[in-house]
């Protein structure tokens, strides 16, 4: 039931992103999209996953929209016809592609076929060591594959240096400070007697 | 038998000790899988059918990132291997770096032009 009205509430969110009038409305239905799949992953007791799509996805990626949508100037357009003309064919286009998705997924996954009566669901929880996710994420993370961490590390960093770079501009004056000027000033410089 | 009370639907469709009215219908993981390849079809639909401005492309490529996200995750889920959590972080960190530069990207482009209109877009100027 949970599943249900959360996946109704995702796919209504997301047509609602692309084809709401104010952009503003679509960043909301977009940080509305982030937290409901946040939630549906909490579902499947995955915490730390989820609760990183929160702070990554709306804290920092819808915050970025968020302020782009502010400094630009948006104009607020009404549906025109022009909609209309490549609805039907990519439609029909996507909804075959979708089909042969949709029919590849109907053929049984190997670990739901009960096999000479074996626990479909091994109850981790009752072992002798009980990790939570974060735990298990960090066992790997930084030992096993640790040169994945320090290159997404180096991408991010890429990432910075490129979008200051981008939108870095130079012809806009700036009040300086000549700290040398400040220091030259002396006392026969700086006051003079008006009779 | 599931020793431990649990709400997760994976568990809840393949256990067949579970009442029937603790769940609305036994959900697997295909429902998950067609919920992320909808997601992912809104976000395409996004891209081709938009006629307004340039920053539903980017929204509905952070859509679209999410679904395969969401798809990396429910498999790690059903197979017990962490690996397509782990691979989720990165495509994650990268998801985060695209819509960084894009929007820089966008940035200048309305700096330029100063609109971000689709229909005025494919007219090329210097």
């Amino acid at each position: 039931m949970l599943f249900l009205s959360l996946s109704i509430m995702l796919i209504f969110s997301a047509i609602l992103v692309i084809s709401a009038q104010n952009p503003v409305h679509s960043v909301f239905f977009l940080v509305l999209v982030f937290l409901t799949s946040a939630f549906l992953l909490f579902l499947l007791e995955i915490e730390f996953v989820s609760l990183l799509f929160v702070l990554v996805y709306v804290g920092a990626i819808a915050v970025l929209f968020l302020f782009v949508v502010m400094m630009l100037d948006i104009k607020v357009t009404k549906q025109e016809k022009d909609f209309m003309i490549y609805l039907p064919m990519g439609s029909f286009l996507g909804l075959i592609f979708f089909l042969e998705i949709f029919l590849t997924l109907q053929e049984n996954f190997v670990p739901f076929l009960p096999l000479d009566g074996r626990e479909l669901y091994t109850n981790w929880l009752n072992s002798i060591d009980s990790l939570t996710n974060i735990e298990v994420l960090g066992q790997l993370l930084y030992t096993y594959y640790f040169f994945y961490f320090l290159i997404a590390g180096i991408l991010l960093l890429v990432a910075m240096v490129g979008a200051i770079v981008l939108t870095l501009n130079f012809t806009q004056k700036a009040k300086h400070q000549f700290v040398f000027k400040q220091i030259l000033r002396e006392k026969k410089n700086s006051i003079y007697l008006i009779k | 038998m599931v020793e431990h009370w649990t709400f997760n639907p994976l568990v809840l469709g393949s256990n067949p000790n579970t009442p029937i009215f603790f769940s609305f219908f036994f959900i697997n993981m295909e429902h998950y899988l067609i919920l992320s390849t909808i997601l992912f079809f809104i976000g395409l639909f996004g891209i081709v059918l938009n006629r307004r401005n340039i920053l539903i492309v980017l929204m509905s490529i952070e859509l679209m990132l999410l679904a395969i996200n969401l798809n990396f995750v429910i498999f790690s889920n059903s197979i017990d291997d962490i690996i397509g959590q782990m691979f989720a972080l990165l495509v994650l960190t990268v998801a985060a770096a695209e819509s960084a530069i894009g929007l820089a990207i966008l940035v200048i482009y309305y700096r330029l032009r100063g609109n971000i209109l689709i229909e005025q877009s494919h007219l090329m100027r210097g």
